[in-house]
């Protein structure tokens, strides 16, 4: 009985099987890797990848995505390190975050409301956040002046950082946003079928308009958490893939792009293998073609796997039926 | 259904068998540090670790990369080399992968000036000396730095400039050619030649970033020679040599010769023949093998604790022109 | 027919938005430059485009076949670094040969796995991109190449002309012909766009969908190859990272072009479009001395734009 529980766990949550599988020839053949303080450096060095995430994963149960983060990371970058002289650290974060909020509107609006492709809404919203970047920045990089900024970027208690933590606390505010509020219900409900989720009653509009701007926050508090771990914000920062990894990192996870289907801990599980593939590379000393070509081998081989092991739980339903 | 199932027990056999691979690699390399360690006497167990900027993307950093790789080898200390792919937060990870492998001394090449001193900071707190080669920190960073190795890109700059002034005159109009947006390598360059050209009447037209790509380079100086005819402009100057075979390229497309090209520093061993034919007329000569080779020399020096007097230790990089390229005996990369 | 002439306008005001938009484009440039609309500069922007165009147009048979294409810029580096290494040591007929037939097989590879194995194909091409990539660099051992001579007749395909039209534009204009053709004339460009408006409904009808998808990326790895080929003799010389952010333009360039990215429908010609504003713009901003990133908001702009026009006039053709 256990047994079967344990398979049919495994079956619906495919990401860990593949995960652990991973995990496992990590610890057998990457010497190093199995240490307390390495583990804890995977998760420091993905936390802000996992931040962006989050809101991601809202727009993709949501039944869409969102690209314009890749380069609303260098504006948000940018603007809050610029800033932080003039108008102080607290304000100039406020501004960035509230630029991320209004781009996240601008994609909602337009994606809910008007109905454009979000494909297009938010290949065009990147286009024009990475001209604004370089427009403010004047295409030069900027360096944080504050000392708490990058004192906090950098920071960390007993070897996981700051922002990890705060990571850590986002998931469990999204955790509880998706499965126990009204909202989290309705964007599955949305994303499932929103022809039915209209008939239900649900406001369509208003809830992929919310899923739009909590990405946009995710996506500026990431550019903001950068530029404190880096102490300092470059033009071309995301740009030309940042948001294809992170898509890639949901999507891995379990999380499908149709919609409907998904939750926080299957991210959270995608983001983990990409940046574990990509730590046992570094640990191993390899050429960067091999991590390049690995990497590029094992989204495929993920994204087959998860495939397979769905597909064979949807047939197993249908012979229990 | 069997089917599926074998291809999905192929596919995770292919990914283990690549993972597996890799786990090979290193082991040779590991071996091969070793036997190189028993050979040599200075060495002994000296761990140097190294992240550079983007190995893959131009010849000179190709070059800098397997130089350090072999230079390392016959110095008999095991080198822990990353590339970040020009990638900020790539090399972030890195910084923090290498002071986890407990190196001796670290050598950064920072993608980024800015987002170096982070990176410095934070291997200075791990308390392993660390120097920057080739690209140095901005200087809020300098404090947490052992020193800085590598050419002076703002000499590299002034110098082309200067002799680009003895070609076209204190009077005369130029385009400029940029980098990538936001590397202080460009940004020093372009501080050199505007010194270069500092007190005479030259005016900068233009200036556009190309990316450092050689096609994009190329559709640049097309629309520049569209935008300024045959005798209004005297001379382009490139942020460096593959740049300027772009532009070089656009004006032989063009049929045009009225325009002098100039790059402030060369690190394409062909780029010789340019400069021999006269297509590109002055550059700054800058060896890959000598920057690479000094730069592990004084970071096995930091590993064995020993104090640097100077902090900047900039590399020779004399400008080469069609008539002095022959006596300047440049050794091949 | 019977529409009066202000109607007439109207119409094709909504259908056509995109043509209008270039040419308005077009417009403003000439206004504020007068080298912009010389018989040179034009030349030029056709001859720039070249490569985004006849890409767009592969990449029009996979969008309209309802799936996306991230990896042709990895694509792109690695048939030029291959195509310029290849003429030196094999000659130029079979390196431009085998960098077609790599193109091919870049395309089979993600043609199989979107279509056969039915996975995202947003996802599979990432991953075929960080795979092309790595070959491009173990091909090169990360050094850039350069063709021995630069005389050969090879360059001259990127750099030549007859009668002063650059031989790039003629073949971008004969791809584009035949890429035309193949969507609206023949049964397998029916099947495209029955394939990408509801592939369940059309594999009941006989259509072999798989196959159909594995067609429309054997084409854009096709195109990606001829356009390696255009790039790369025009400089002699390939780099590792020649083609990175490719892919951007020219899905921008399908997109302006009105592609349905939910499949099912697009034109070929107006892709060309598409692509001829992205070259306006990258061109004119350099002439009139703008700073180049303000051609991103504009293309921002007039992408936001033409989708807005034609959703408004799509909505009132449904009203009436």
């Amino acid at each position: 009985m256990t047994m079967k529980k344990l398979k049919a766990f495994l079956g619906k949550n495919t990401v860990v099987p593949i995960l652990v599988i991973i995990l496992l020839l990590a610890a057998v053949f990457v010497p190093g890797f199995l240490t307390p303080r390495n583990l804890l450096n995977v998760l420091n060095q993905n936390a802000v990848k996992g931040i962006m995430a989050i809101g991601m994963t809202f727009v993709i149960i949501n039944g869409y995505f969102d690209m314009s983060i890749c380069t609303l990371i260098s504006l948000t970058a940018a603007l809050s390190c610029g800033l932080q002289s003039s108008i102080g650290l607290v304000p100039a974060i406020l501004v960035s975050i509230a630029v991320g909020l209004a781009v996240g509107a601008i994609n909602g609006f337009l994606v809910a409301k008007a109905g454009i492709n979000a494909f297009v809404v938010t290949l065009a919203l990147m286009l024009g956040c990475r001209a604004l970047s370089y427009m403010y920045s004047g295409e030069q990089s900027i360096l944080a002046t504050n000392d708490l900024f990058t004192d906090f970027g950098m920071g960390s208690i007993g070897g996981l950082s700051y922002i990890s933590i705060l990571f850590i606390v986002m998931v469990l505010i999204a955790f509880y946003v998706l499965r126990f509020t009204p909202h989290g219900r309705n964007t599955y409900a949305v994303g499932g079928n929103a022809g039915s989720a209209f008939n239900a009653g649900i406001n369509c509009v208003k809830t992929t308009f919310i899923n739009f701007v909590i990405c946009g926050f995710t996506g500026a508090l990431g550019g903001v958490l950068f530029a404190a771990q880096s102490g300092a914000a470059s033009p071309p920062l995301g740009w030309p893939d940042m948001h294809m990894l992170v898509i890639a990192g949901v999507v891995l996870g379990g999380t499908k792009l149709t919609g409907g289907f998904g939750n926080i801990w299957y991210t959270c599980g995608g983001i983990i293998i990409l940046g574990v593939v990509s730590n046992m590379m570094n640990l191993l000393n390899v050429q960067t073609y091999v991590s390049t070509l690995v990497t590029g081998v094992i989204m495929i081989g993920v994204l087959y796997l998860d495939k397979v092991l769905t597909e064979r739980k949807k047939k197993a339903a249908l012979a229990n039926l | 259904m069997t089917m599926k199932k074998f291809a999905a027990m192929l596919c995770a056999a292919s990914m283990t068998l690549s993972l597996a691979a890799c786990g090979g690699t290193t082991d040779n390399a590991a071996s091969d540090g070793a036997s190189a360690d028993g050979a040599s006497s200075g060495g002994s167990d000296l761990v140097i670790g190294m992240t550079v900027n983007n190995a893959g993307a131009d010849p000179y950093q190709t070059a800098y990369y397997s130089a350090a790789e072999s230079y390392a080898k016959e110095l008999g200390v095991t080198l822990k080399l990353l590339d970040p792919v020009g990638d900020v937060t790539k090399q972030q990870n890195q910084v923090q992968d290498l002071i986890g492998m407990n190196c001796n001394a670290i050598v950064l090449w920072p993608c980024n000036s800015e987002a170096g001193v982070s990176m410095v900071k934070q291997i200075n707190k791990a308390g392993i000396p660390v120097m920057s080669a080739n690209t140095n920190v901005d200087e809020s960073g300098k404090e947490y730095l052992e020193c800085y190795v590598g050419p002076s890109n703002v000499l590299e700059g002034q110098q082309t400039a200067e002799q680009m002034v003895k070609d076209i005159g204190n009077d005369a109009k130029i385009l400029y050619i940029d980098g990538q947006a936001g590397y202080s390598t460009s940004a020093e360059r372009l501080e050199g030649m505007m010194k270069g050209i500092e007190g005479t009447n030259i005016e900068v037209l233009e200036n556009q970033i190309s990316d450092g790509n050689r096609e994009k380079a190329q559709q640049v100086m097309e629309n520049y020679l569209v935008k300024y005819p045959a005798g209004t402009v005297q001379a382009v100057y490139c942020m460096d040599d593959n740049i300027a075979i772009g532009a070089i390229n656009a004006m032989e497309a063009a049929g045009r010769d009225d325009i002098l090209v100039y790059a402030a520093a060369c690190g394409d061993y062909n780029t010789l023949t340019y400069i021999k034919e006269g297509a590109l007329r002055a550059t700054a000569m800058q060896s890959p093998i000598i920057d690479a080779q000094t730069a592990l020399d004084y970071a096995v020096r930091l590993a064995q604790g020993e104090k640097m007097a100077e902090f900047d230790n900039f590399m020779e990089t004399p400008v080469a022109t069609a008539d002095n390229i022959d006596s300047l005996n440049i050794e091949k990369w | 027919m019977s529409l009066s002439r202000k109607e007439r306008t109207a119409l094709i005001l909504k259908n056509q938005a995109i043509v209008v938009a270039m040419f308005a484009v077009f417009l403003v440039f000439a206004l504020l430059s007068p080298q912009f609309s010389t018989r040179d500069n034009v030349i030029l922007i056709f001859r720039q485009v070249a490569t985004i165009a006849v890409m767009g147009c592969g990449m029009s048979f996979v969008i309209i076949g309802g799936n996306f294409d991230l990896s042709v810029g990895s694509l792109l580096s690695l048939c030029c670094v291959m195509c310029i290494s290849l003429h030196d040591t094999l000659g130029p007929i079979p390196a431009i040969l085998i960098t077609v037939v790599v193109g091919i097989a870049s395309g089979m590879v993600c043609g199989f796995l979107v279509g056969y194995l039915r996975l995202n194909s947003m996802i599979v091409t990432l991953g075929m991109m960080n795979v092309l990539q790595a070959l491009t660099l173990m091909f090169t051992g990360g050094s850039s190449v350069t063709l021995m001579n630069q005389k050969v007749w090879f360059t001259q395909i990127g750099k030549g002309s007859i009668a002063g039209i650059p031989y790039v534009t003629i073949i971008m204009i004969v791809c584009i012909a035949l890429y035309a053709i193949l969507l609206n004339k023949t049964v397998f460009g029916h099947h495209v766009l029955a394939v990408g408006s509801n592939d369940e409904a059309c594999r009941y009808s006989g259509i072999n969908d798989k196959k159909v998808v594995l067609q429309t990326f054997v084409l854009s790895g096709v195109s990606t190859a001829v356009g390696a080929i255009m790039l790369c003799s025009r400089g002699g010389a390939a780099q590792n990272t020649m083609g990175q952010g490719y892919e951007f333009d020219v899905i921008t360039g399908v997109i302006l072009g009105g592609a349905n990215l939910n499949g099912g429908s697009g034109s070929i010609l107006k892709t060309l479009v598409g692509v001829m504003i992205i070259g306006i713009l990258k061109n004119g901003f350099v002439i009139i001395g703008l700073p180049y990133y303000l051609q991103w908001l504009a293309q921002c702009l007039i992408i936001l734009l033409a989708v807005w026009i034609s959703i408004k006039s799509a909505r009132k053709k449904a009203l009436a």
